[in-house]
């Protein structure tokens, strides 16, 4: 079992990675090209570019504007990879669910999905492996997702249960599912089993898995 | 050569956008759009020279938008733009008739020059 979380794992960080690479490419692509329309300027503007000037404050902050957006998901991805760094630790569940969408959203829009986030502003802190706990987000969203027509919308939504102490993460969509619950793109219920096992966690799908919840515990070690 | 008509695909508007205006200094007629759909609209309308296609698109990927192009008109040349594309795309975009495949960012000279050879090897 262990070698099936580690190839899921894998497999998911080196999703992660080749959307965040490509997102990141295409900012910098606009930033090259604007440096390249500033000399293109300039150079047809022969040594007098007061007529210019204009334009070529907007290119300035046009780039400024994508450098900001860049160092963001770079501040992303690097909270990210240091999510391993230790197994289990205090954490907040809006920002690890944050994060994920944030670095996989090309993923999701390139498919014509939308994911809307409605995250509880006022959901404690808990205590488990966040870097699990994105990973079976993950798992459950990239399922949902293959099985949804192009414009589809997936809602995550995130909610405390005070009487109980937990916290619940609820992933559903109000759209028609095309196809079978698994197919040979869909991480397997074995696999997904693994993880939440991993995370002392409890799913619940409803028929035909339009709506996932995931049932956390404030505390790893006092389980569901 | 100085006036080819170029219609540059890719949901990153501000890309797009920037690639138009240099290439419009160099003086093609270059035109925007952001969406596979709007490329195919577009064509319909007014059919360019070139097409300089990204191949990662929501909604309609360049790779459709290509099969489309070449089966109804065969005469435009393709110029696929990627960012990190895997070898079967590339590999795909080619089979199906694009002139070429080039890497996102690609320099304004090797676009430039890959457009001419384009329209020479495939004059409409």
């Amino acid at each position: 079992m262990d070698d099936v979380f580690t190839d899921t794992h894998s497999t998911f960080i080196a999703r992660t990675l080749s959307q965040f690479t490509h997102e990141l490419n295409n900012h910098m692509a606009i930033i090259k090209e604007s440096a390249g329309l500033i000399g293109d300027i300039l150079a047809i503007s022969e040594g007098d570019i007061s007529s210019s000037q204009g334009q070529l404050m907007d290119i300035v902050h046009s780039i400024d504007g994508q450098v900001k957006t860049s160092t963001r998901l770079i501040g992303i991805l690097n909270r990210f990879g240091h999510r391993m760094d230790s197994h289990c630790c205090l954490f907040n569940v809006n920002e690890a669910l944050d994060e994920i969408l944030s670095l996989t959203a090309r993923l999701f829009t390139t498919k014509g999905v939308k994911i809307e986030a409605d995250l509880d502003p006022a959901l404690p802190r808990i205590v488990n492996a966040s870097a699990i706990l994105q990973l079976l987000c993950f798992t459950i969203l990239f399922n949902m997702q293959q099985r949804l027509s192009k414009g589809s919308l997936i809602t995550v939504r995130t909610a405390q249960l005070q009487a109980e102490g937990l916290v619940c993460i609820e992933i559903l969509t109000i759209e028609k599912f095309m196809g079978n619950c698994e197919t040979k793109d869909t991480y397997p219920k074995h696999v997904q089993q693994v993880i939440i096992d991993r995370l002392g966690a409890i799913v619940k799908y409803n028929e035909d898995e339009w709506e996932a919840v995931i049932t956390l515990p404030l505390s790893r070690d006092k389980g569901v | 050569m100085q006036h080819l008509s170029v219609l540059v695909v890719d949901d990153e508007n501000g890309f797009a956008d920037i690639l138009v205006q240099r290439l419009n200094i160099r003086g093609f007629m270059a035109h925007a759009v952001y969406g596979g759909q709007q490329a195919i609209d577009f064509v319909r309308e007014d059919i360019p020279d070139v097409i300089l296609l990204d191949v990662k698109m929501p909604l309609m990927s360049g790779i459709e938008v290509l099969r489309h192009i070449k089966q109804q008109y065969p005469s435009i040349a393709v110029i696929m733009l990627t960012g990190y594309s895997s070898l079967n795309d590339d590999q795909e975009a080619l089979r199906l008739g694009a002139f070429d495949v080039l890497r996102k960012p690609p320099e304004i000279d090797v676009i430039v020059e890959t457009l001419r050879l384009a329209c020479k090897q495939n004059p409409a």
